[in-house]
């Protein structure tokens, strides 16, 4: 009986044990999760990014709906990296094609069918916009997250994480949100934001938006395997300081990354045709724009 | 009688005084036009998109207005001052701070020096961090104490305000 007793203790011990290996805390995990970003040597990644947006007023109802995807390759080792963007109109059913590569310590660009090779003054700098990772761990370390439990993603033992952005990420989203909202908008910009003194009304605006993050870190090498971003706005006049009945604009975007293929062999090789570029001529078509800045 | 010259070897010239004044003129003109051409053509290049990308996503406006600039790309800030874009661009010319917003991390008043964020944030013993959002990655400087201030609001003194429109007054300019 004795022994029987022991041997339930120790089961119970081990159990305990094994429970309190997995315990992190969310600050060690963010360290962990930077730290882990910043060490790996090559990786691939694809996105999928969904935007729909709803203008309503007295008299009309219109909307605007888009994906984007991407996949992309980093290799730090080599200091080089690509991405490739499809953008559909959902209403039009049109597709804009866009890839950058940086290789050799320049920068190119393939716009539909036109390559344009950049003079860069910064090559390093540009390196780090191509390494995707490293940005995206931060937006975890610059939240207030949650470890809400564990879950598989290819077959990977992963922690699930819920977390929300610090307010001065939070603002930028939600600002570029506003005016990404505006790009296809039936109704003009108001005038009055162009005031230096302009601000919307701060109390409307956060009781109308959300954004909200949740991410996958692998338990056995804290790398970051998926992040989904949502961010949903609701723009109503109070908000815009105007005056309109029934007015709004609502406004949603859903992002999500996989990164995969982590520290294997990565080749990103210049196409001939790259060799054969011209100068940009114009600037990108504006349903870019609803999707973030022109840069990837 | 004729002579060949060393350096335009193909070209053929009489050498009457006055012909070699005019010819020399000539060649001196042909140089100096090829060579300011292949500089604008260079310049074309150069500021095609970096400067204009530069301007904007540093929160401003990029414009090109034929009254302002000789018609130039100017980076136009929210005090209604404006640079070349690129001098904006290669960081000597830029918007004016109001060092009384931001007084530990700015330069002090009446510095003649354009101070860009990362210098403001370098000085102030902060790091810069960039953080993806899905509109684009910002930059955000943590100081010592772990303060956060995003980058634009710095480079405008306004870090800490209310700002929502900090990044999305660039979208005014959208592509």
């Amino acid at each position: 009986m004795k022994n029987f007793s022991a041997i339930i203790a120790l089961a119970f011990l081990l159990l305990l044990s094994t429970a309190f290996a997995e315990d992190v805390s969310a600050d060690q995990l963010k360290q962990m999760t930077i730290k882990s970003a910043d060490e790996v040597a090559s990786y691939d990644y694809s996105r999928m990014a969904q935007t729909a947006i709803v203008y309503k007023n007295e008299s009309l109802e219109d909307g605007f709906v888009a994906t984007k995807t991407t996949v992309g390759k980093v290799n730090l080792t080599a200091q080089s990296g690509w991405w490739s963007h499809q953008l559909k109109d959902t209403g039009t059913g049109e597709v804009l094609l866009w890839q950058g590569y940086f290789i050799n310590g320049k920068e190119y660009w393939k716009e539909g069918d036109n390559w344009t090779e950049f003079i860069l003054n910064d090559s390093r700098a540009v390196m780090e916009d191509y390494n995707d990772l490293p940005g995206q761990a931060e937006l975890l370390n610059y939240s207030d997250m949650i470890i809400t439990g564990s879950e598989e993603i290819e077959g990977l033992d992963c922690y699930k994480i819920t977390a929300e952005p610090i307010a001065a990420v939070q603002k930028a989203i939600i600002g570029t949100q506003i005016f990404a909202s505006y790009l296809a908008s039936p109704f003009s910009l108001p005038d009055e934001f162009e005031a230096d003194d302009f601000d919307f009304e701060n109390t409307s605006i956060i009781e109308n938006s959300d954004v909200s993050v949740t991410a996958w870190v692998s338990k056995n090498d804290s790398l970051l395997r998926r992040m989904s971003i949502d961010s949903s706005l609701n723009l109503t006049p109070a908000i815009l300081k105007i005056y309109e009945q029934n007015f709004t604009i609502q406004s949603t975007l859903h992002e999500t990354t996989d990164y995969t293929d982590f520290d294997q062999p990565v080749q990103i090789e210049l196409p001939t045709e790259a060799l054969n570029s011209s100068y940009r001529m114009q600037g990108a078509d504006w349903r870019w724009g609803v999707f973030g800045l022109v840069e990837p | 009688m004729t002579q060949t010259k060393g350096i335009f070897p193909m070209i053929s010239v009489q050498t009457r005084p006055a012909a070699k004044i005019l010819t020399a003129f000539i060649i001196l003109a042909m140089f100096c036009l090829s060579t300011l051409c292949c500089a604008t053509a260079l310049a074309a290049q150069a500021s095609t998109d970096p400067v204009r990308t530069h301007c904007v996503s540093s929160g401003y406006l990029y414009r090109t207005t034929p009254s302002l600039n000789g018609g130039q790309g100017i980076c136009s800030f929210p005090d209604n001052s404006w640079c070349d874009a690129n001098e904006f661009y290669n960081g000597s010319c830029g918007p004016r701070l109001t060092p009384n917003i931001l007084p530990g991390y700015a330069f002090a008043t009446g510095s003649t020096k354009v101070a860009s964020m990362q210098e403001i944030c370098i000085s102030s013993g902060g790091r810069i961090k960039s953080v993806h959002t899905p509109y684009g990655d910002i930059a955000i400087c943590v100081f010592p104490d772990g303060t956060t201030c995003d980058a634009k609001a710095i480079s405008e003194g306004r870090c800490g305000a209310d700002y929502w429109t900090i990044y999305a007054q660039s979208w005014l300019n959208a592509p």
